[in-house]
């Protein structure tokens, strides 16, 4: 790629071009002029969007407390300037921190409960922060608020004149955006994604979810006091009128409309809801109607905003570890029958008075290859299900090469090595092709030893995922391909044991062999796989032991040739009334 | 021979979520007094199939759905259900805050249809529902759940029949009476179309079998003639 | 001492809880029936009396034609919201995407109260004749008692509603399953409206009967809000029970801050009570933990 074009790629280069036309046009038209004033405005109004697409963009929470970030900003630079004479650089920066631990109160308490729990203490907290404001009257300036807010740059030199001022706002812009680019391009960026496109997926890779949510809420909040911040220098003053919840539904609708989760789709949102007021100035109160009407409109015609790519480019990661397989030269596994690696001992689950798996036992060796087949019904997924922990057992254990499982979540079954796909693939719609399997490599368990990355893409590659397709984003492949990748990535992640939930369905024949052969590879090198099948085909071509499950129970269990001979299978498998 | 415009024909059904293709180019057809058999391995698109037909998932535009003389691709799925085509959805779908009677008389009825007349036949047909009737339908267990689900399917008087799965997770004594169910049901003169992934139900009632694979019919049988499992076999290996 | 406690915060703690209690249902009657609940809520309840408001000022209609008028406003109001940004989404409560629509109906709805008025605060002209019933130390003005009466009316009302009648069963139904009730010939999109339909009964009785506590102004509604959110959420959202009791804690809460602290603190105290529900019983008294259906 050319010198220039990769000027222009990045954020800082096309970003520090923008920025530096519109400090020019700012002087141009005065500081003073009301073009002016708007256009600074809408730039703040782009920072604290860009902060909001954290929670609400890339980790889908809907957050409604961006308007009490925002004001908490504005308050605190207010107070630290006027009453303890700090410069503008310093009350920028304790603006921001004290927004980030207004997030992680905000998050703390609510983070497991949803989005209707998060919503409804975000909405309550900037209604909090009103009576905040008008209780510490005296540091506040109660409903009246305070004027004649300035100060200097820095410690000990003369005041800011409004130009420089406005020149700080414009590059304050620049540099949240970059930052927010380069977030949302890295793991952190891919990982607050995953978790809003598939919860459990995500926790499948081994990702948990509160603290994210309460990280996310913290960086939202802190972006968005920041905004307040400079919002109060622009305007000299504070007062409680222009911080409320309309502001944290506008703030939303700029990320909503934007492209929620995106890099461009914040700052588009504020152009675009910034541009209302400004060609609307004579008519100040049609503009809350079309702000709804907006939203309204947002939601039922253009769900993902105005910028639809949500996926975004991979920076570095990728190159580097495609060698270390070769390098350490790893022999296969030898398959050790009398150290069982994972070890499940009278399995119990219910789920409303119904019993839908008891007395389940079996373990798993090395390497080995266990089939669990039944009729739909017999708790076979439940099996599954209960063994990574996406709920616990009520009776009996799990144990991991010595270290007992049950009980624990999925996210930290899955840390521990565990890998599963699910009978529905569970991917991340935003992502690209390379951002998920990027993902997965930076959640390895125990490095890359026994996995290598160039069988899986070479897999990849077979099944229509070249190389040059992996930008493609998720929510675009075909049921196929889903499947295959969904199997590469627990494999990427190199997890000593694969569940793998009917793997195989909706597979042509061909797809299923190239599945066989990965099989058989991860096998060889020393992965344990359960598989719930229906396909005996498959099951005789692969598993080393089948265990036949009716009714919650295991009915049966042996080879696979044995399998067509035992009449107890005929009759509950084959069913024969 | 039964009155073809009565029952149900499809053509060219086609199911669709986004790229991903379910269901294409299915065509059949169910007249009243018979028993229609589709199985297929998990993934195949059965119940896609069949939320296709009861208008729970939209069809693809190619769709042409014909039932007692009337052309209702277009139609929303309660209207569907009010004309006739009953809909038995796949995992015992019933309202477990309201009791069994409840769910039961929740149902629309037709004007002029006796109430009484309807629970009496339900529950001749479901005997073991008579002891749980003011249970909470959530406290009931699998297989009583199934029965209620068939039930109530029942009390809006359908003349087509959809199930999907209805024997899945049920002892095999239970399926026995799924069956003798099914059977007497085509014997009153309905038309059934049970969609199942195992064989055991479908073959005892099911007059022609639709093998389904992929979102496609793989081969079409007769059960009494052919045997359902090897004609299933390549299939879906089963 | 007795006396105080019951004249200043039992009593009083009583007449406000039922504002509350009221509040708490409306949420509850849209989300049985829906699994949503509507951000515009408050708006419905704030559109009834500022309605009536409009017709006795600017047309000087009688009373009751006034009232008839309110009644009138927030059902039009709640059947406009859940046609056009609630139905779209009852298949899909689980995404939230209601939230946002709602949301974008209050701020229009809100906006659109400042136009008969300016914005100004008024008070609310229709209420009983100012006057108490005393009996020993207990002391009710009529329109303390209107309120109460309103809770009860409403309770009984709703009782009826959900256990005695068809509908009322019917409108259960759609909420615990709408494919499953589609397949039978029902139909969750017009059971939405008929929920939208009742709420907004609810909601013109509480405003109503309560506006002449409050000044009637755009911003009422959101007032009420979150409050009644909170009353809801404690009492388990869904639950009709719930509704009332988590009514009774908040406004007991609140009438005790006012008498014993400053009624500045409200929000916080409510906010606070509420994220200490979170940490320890997120579903409320009569909710149920979600199951996880994988």
């Amino acid at each position: 790629m050319s010198a220039l074009k990769r000027f222009w790629g990045s954020p800082l280069g096309h970003g520090s071009i923008a920025a530096a036309l519109l400090i020019a046009a700012i002087g141009h038209w005065g500081t003073s002029s009301y073009l002016a004033y708007m256009v600074l405005l809408v730039c703040i109004y782009g920072i604290a969007a860009l902060g909001l697409n954290v929670p609400a963009g890339m980790l889908g929470q809907l957050s409604l407390g961006q308007g009490a970030a925002f004001g908490l900003g504005a308050y605190a630079a207010a107070v630290l300037a006027m009453d303890y004479g700090h410069s503008v650089i310093v009350c920028l920066a304790l603006a921001t921190l004290i927004g980030g631990v207004l997030g992680v109160i905000m998050a703390a308490p609510s983070a497991r409960l949803g989005v209707m729990a998060l919503a409804i203490v975000s909405l309550g907290f900037t209604l909090v922060m009103q009576q905040l404001i008008i209780l510490f009257r005296s540091i506040t300036g109660g409903a009246d608020g305070r004027y004649g807010l300035t100060a200097p740059l820095l410690q000990g030199q003369v005041k800011m004149s409004p130009d420089q001022l406005g020149a700080l706002i414009v590059l304050v812009l620049l540099m949240c955006y970059c930052a927010h680019w380069y977030f949302r391009s890295s793991t952190v960026g891919r990982t607050l994604i995953a978790i809003r496109d598939n919860e459990i997926g995500a926790a499948s890779l081994g990702i948990g979810t509160y603290a994210w949510i309460v990280f996310a809420y913290a960086i939202g909040s802190a972006i968005g006091a920041l905004a307040g911040a400079c919002y109060a220098f622009l305007n000299v003053s504070v007062n409680p009128d222009s911080f409320g919840t309309p502001l944290s539904v506008l703030f939303l609708l700029m990320v909503i409309a934007g492209g929620a989760g995106t890099q461009f789709g914040p700052l588009v949102g504020s152009i675009v809801v910034g541009l209302i007021p400004i060609l609307l100035s004579a008519h100040p109160n049609i503009q809350p109607f079309l702000y709804g009407a907006f939203l309204i409109l947002t939601v039922r015609l253009m769900p993902r905003g105005i910028i639809r790519r949500s996926a975004a480019p991979v920076y570095g990661y990728f190159r580097g570890n495609r060698s270390r397989e070769a390098a350490t030269g790893l022999s296969p596994a030898v398959r050790d029958a009398t150290a069982p690696v994972l070890e499940v001992k009278g399995l119990e689950r219910h789920f409303a008075g119904i019993t839908a798996i008891k007395d389940i036992s079996f373990s798993l060796a090395k390497g080995e290859v266990v089939a669990i087949i039944g009729p739909n019904g017999s708790g076979k997924t439940t099996v599954l299900n209960t063994i990574c922990g996406i709920y616990p057992p009520h009776g009996g254990s799990v144990v991991l090469n010595g270290r007992r499982l049950d009980g624990l979540s999925l996210a930290k079954i899955a840390s521990a090595g565990i890998g599963r796909t699910f009978q529905v693939p569970r991917l991340f719609q935003g992502l690209s092709v390379k951002e998920t399997l990027v993902l997965a490599q930076q959640r390895a368990h125990g490095g890359f030893a026994k996995t290598n990355v160039d069988t899986i893409f070479g897999f990849l590659a077979q099944i229509g995922l070249q190389e040059q397709h992996f930008q493609r984003e998720v929510r675009e492949l075909p049921h196929g391909q889903l499947r295959m990748l969904e199997i590469a990535l627990a494999a990427l992640r190199g997890a000593d044991i694969l569940l793998l939930d009917e793997c195989a369905a909706g597979l042509s024949a061909h797809e299923m062999d190239l599945m066989l052969v990965l099989l058989r590879k991860l096998a060889k090198t020393g992965t344990s796989i359960i598989i719930v099948e229906h396909h005996l085909d498959l099951v005789r071509a692969i598993a080393d032991k089948v265990y036949v499950m009716n009714i919650g129970r295991m009915l049966w269990s042996g080879k696979p040739e044995a399998l067509e001979e035992s009449a107890e299978v005929r009759a509950a498998y084959l069913g024969e009334i | 021979m039964s009155d073809k415009s009565a029952g149900l024909e499809v053509s060219n059904l086609g199911v669709r979520y986004g790229a991903v293709v379910a269901v294409e180019n299915v065509s059949f057809e169910v007249v009243p007094g018979q028993c229609v058999g589709i199985v297929g391995a998990n993934g195949a698109g059965k119940t896609s199939l069949l939320r296709g037909i009861g208008g729970l998932t939209k069809a693809s535009a190619e769709t042409r759905l014909r039932f007692r003389g009337q052309d209702i691709e277009k139609w929303t799925a309660v209207n569907r259900a009010k004309a006739g085509l009953g809909h038995v959805l796949e995992h015992r779908h019933i309202f477990p805050a309201l009791s069994v009677h409840e769910n039961l008389d929740i149902v629309p009825r037709k004007p002029g249809v006796d109430g009484a007349a309807q629970f009496d036949r339900v529950l001749a047909l479901f005997p073991e529902l008579h002891a749980s009737m003011r249970k909470p339908a959530g406290a009931l267990s699998g297989g009583q759940q199934q029965f209620l689900a068939f039930g109530r399917a029942l009390m809006a008087e359908p003349s087509i029949l959809l199930l999907d799965e209805p024997t899945t997770g049920l002892a095999p004594i239970l399926v026995q009476r799924i069956a003798e169910v099914v059977l007497a049901l085509v014997k009153e003169g309905k038309g059934i179309l049970i969609v199942e992934q195992a064989l055991s139900v479908v073959e005892v009632t099911a007059s022609v079998v639709h093998i389904l694979s992929h979102g496609k019919f793989f081969a079409t049988i007769d059960p009494a003639r052919v045997s359902l499992a090897e004609a299933a076999h390549k299939a879906y290996f089963l | 001492m007795l006396a105080n406690v019951l004249t200043d915060l039992v009593l009083p703690g009583l007449v406000a809880g039922c504002i509350y209690a009221l509040v708490a249902t409306g949420f509850n009657v849209l989300d049985i029936s829906t699994r949503t609940v509507s951000f515009a809520y408050g708006d419905y309840i704030m559109w009834a009396p500022m309605a009536a408001l409009i017709a006795h000022t600017h047309l000087h209609w009688p009373a009751a034609l006034c009232i008839l008028v309110g009644v009138a406003a927030a059902g039009g109001v709640a059947l406009l919201v859940e046609y056009v940004a609630v139905r779209p989404f009852i298949d899909k409560p689980r995404e939230f995407v209601w939230i946002l629509s709602t949301l974008g109906a209050s701020v229009i709805l809100q906006r659109s109260a400042f136009l008969p008025f300016n914005g100004e605060q008024r008070a609310f002209p229709i209420s009983l004749p100012i006057g108490f019933f005393r009996l020993g130390v207990f002391s009710f003005s009529y329109q303390d008692l209107l309120v109460i009466a309103a809770a009860i009316v409403v309770a009984i009302g709703l009782y009826v509603v959900y256990r005695r009648t068809h509908l009322g069963r019917v409108l259960v139904a759609v909420g615990e399953d709408p494919d499953g009730a589609r397949a039978l010939g029902i139909s969750p999109e017009k059971m939405s409206q008929v929920s939208a339909l009742l709420a907004s009964v609810v909601a013109a009785i509480t405003g109503l009967v309560v506006a002449p506590f409050f000044l009637v102004s755009p911003h009422l509604g959101f007032q009420l809000l979150f409050i009644g959110f909170a009353a809801a959420t404690f009492g388990g959202l869904g639950s009709i029970r719930g509704g009332y009791i988590g009514g009774f804690v908040v406004g007991f809460l609140i009438q005790a801050t006012g008498v014993y602290g400053s009624s500045e603190w409200t929000y916080v105290v409510v906010f606070g009570t509420l994220l200490v529900l979170y940490s320890v019983r997120p579903w409320g008294i009569y909710g149920v933990p979600p199951a996880r259906a994988v």
